[in-house]
């Protein structure tokens, strides 16, 4: 009994222990340790310096803001503004490379969406059932018709878009002529993404063609009549 | 115990076997921007000139290893000179 009392005991500590240790790892965790403000801004600068991407530089931003609040607990508010007055002008210069950063990563993203949409469309030609060539040719044309006839109806449907434009206009921009071109917009829309679709099954196509056959598929077109024209004299 | 300990290390070991096996490629740390220009154009022409799907399947599968590898183990300018350099290659076709 006597030693079941003593091991509930040792447990309970070792609960309590427990909690004290993780209470204090939190809070030595969130704790900033400042110095004076110049050293501090001093430290940021470094970082800001280090920093080379958008997450890095609101690492940056978010210490500054750590920093400030830590003065602004120990010391009040105006060694905090001081702290700030230093640190500011730093993280400005530093933001203004913001736009580069966005540019650099946008470009990356470019060039890794070109890399696996090649590869995809590599895949995609390399399975397609190609058929013999009058198959291939009639596809092609098939498809060529198809983006014929949508970019009428496209061409239509600006037309409306653009006489619908000067009508709302004339009437004041009443709300049912407003959600009508929206509607027509939303069409154009839909319109412009069928014939992309179109045209990316024709380049899978011909890319087939140049992967299986290992040549270039040339379509010759049909001669023209000519009208000739008798001179006279 | 014993036997529940053995069962528990053989499955540890086994997994990092797979995933050890999945990573495959390893990037040299000392020389990774050559790396990149060379692996790149080398293993896309691989690609762009492969005869049957079963070759072209090959070299896309390393080419796309390697991507991963430089991806996740180098990054930087180093990756970008591999992607820039293989876009480069594939696009030829």
């Amino acid at each position: 009994m006597k030693k079941s009392r003593k091991s509930r005991f040792m447990l309970a500590c070792g609960y309590v222990a427990f909690v004290v240790l993780l209470l204090l790892g939190t809070r030595c965790e969130s704790r900033v340790h400042i110095t004076t403000p110049e050293r501090d801004a001093k430290h940021i600068a470094e970082m800001a310096e280090l920093a080379h991407s958008e997450a890095e530089l609101k690492a940056v931003e978010k210490m500054r803001a750590n920093y400030e609040q830590a003065y602004r607990k120990s010391y009040g508010g105006a060694k905090a503004l001081y702290f700030r007055s230093l640190v500011d002008p730093i993280l400005d210069a530093a933001g203004d490379r913001r736009e580069v950063y966005a540019a650099e990563e946008a470009y990356l993203a470019a060039q890794q969406g070109a890399f696996s949409d090649k590869l995809r469309d590599m895949d995609k030609a390399w399975t397609m059932e190609l058929g013999s060539d009058a198959d291939v040719v009639a596809t092609i044309e098939r498809n060529d018709a198809t983006i014929e006839a949508k970019n009428a109806e496209l061409a239509t449907l600006i037309a409306e878009n653009e006489q619908l434009a000067v009508d709302i206009i004339e009437a004041g921009y009443p709300e049912d002529m407003l959600n009508k071109i929206g509607e027509l917009e939303a069409k154009i829309e839909s319109k412009r993404e069928e014939i992309a679709d179109v045209e990316y099954a024709n380049e899978i196509v011909r890319l087939a063609y140049r992967l299986q056959r290992g040549e270039e598929l040339v379509i010759v077109e049909p001669e023209a009549e000519i009208e000739v024209v008798e001179e006279v004299m | 115990m014993k036997r529940v300990m053995i069962i528990v290390v053989a499955a540890i070991a086994s997994v990092a076997c797979c995933n050890r096996g999945g990573e495959g490629v390893v990037i040299n740390e000392q020389d990774h921007e050559n790396m990149a220009y060379d692996k790149s154009y080398e293993l896309a022409e691989r690609v762009v000139s492969a005869t049957s799907y079963e070759e072209y399947q090959a070299a896309a599968e390393e080419l796309r290893a390697y991507e991963e590898a430089f991806r996740t183990q180098i990054g930087g300018t180093s990756y970008l000179i591999f992607l820039e350099e293989s876009n480069a290659v594939l696009n030829q076709i």
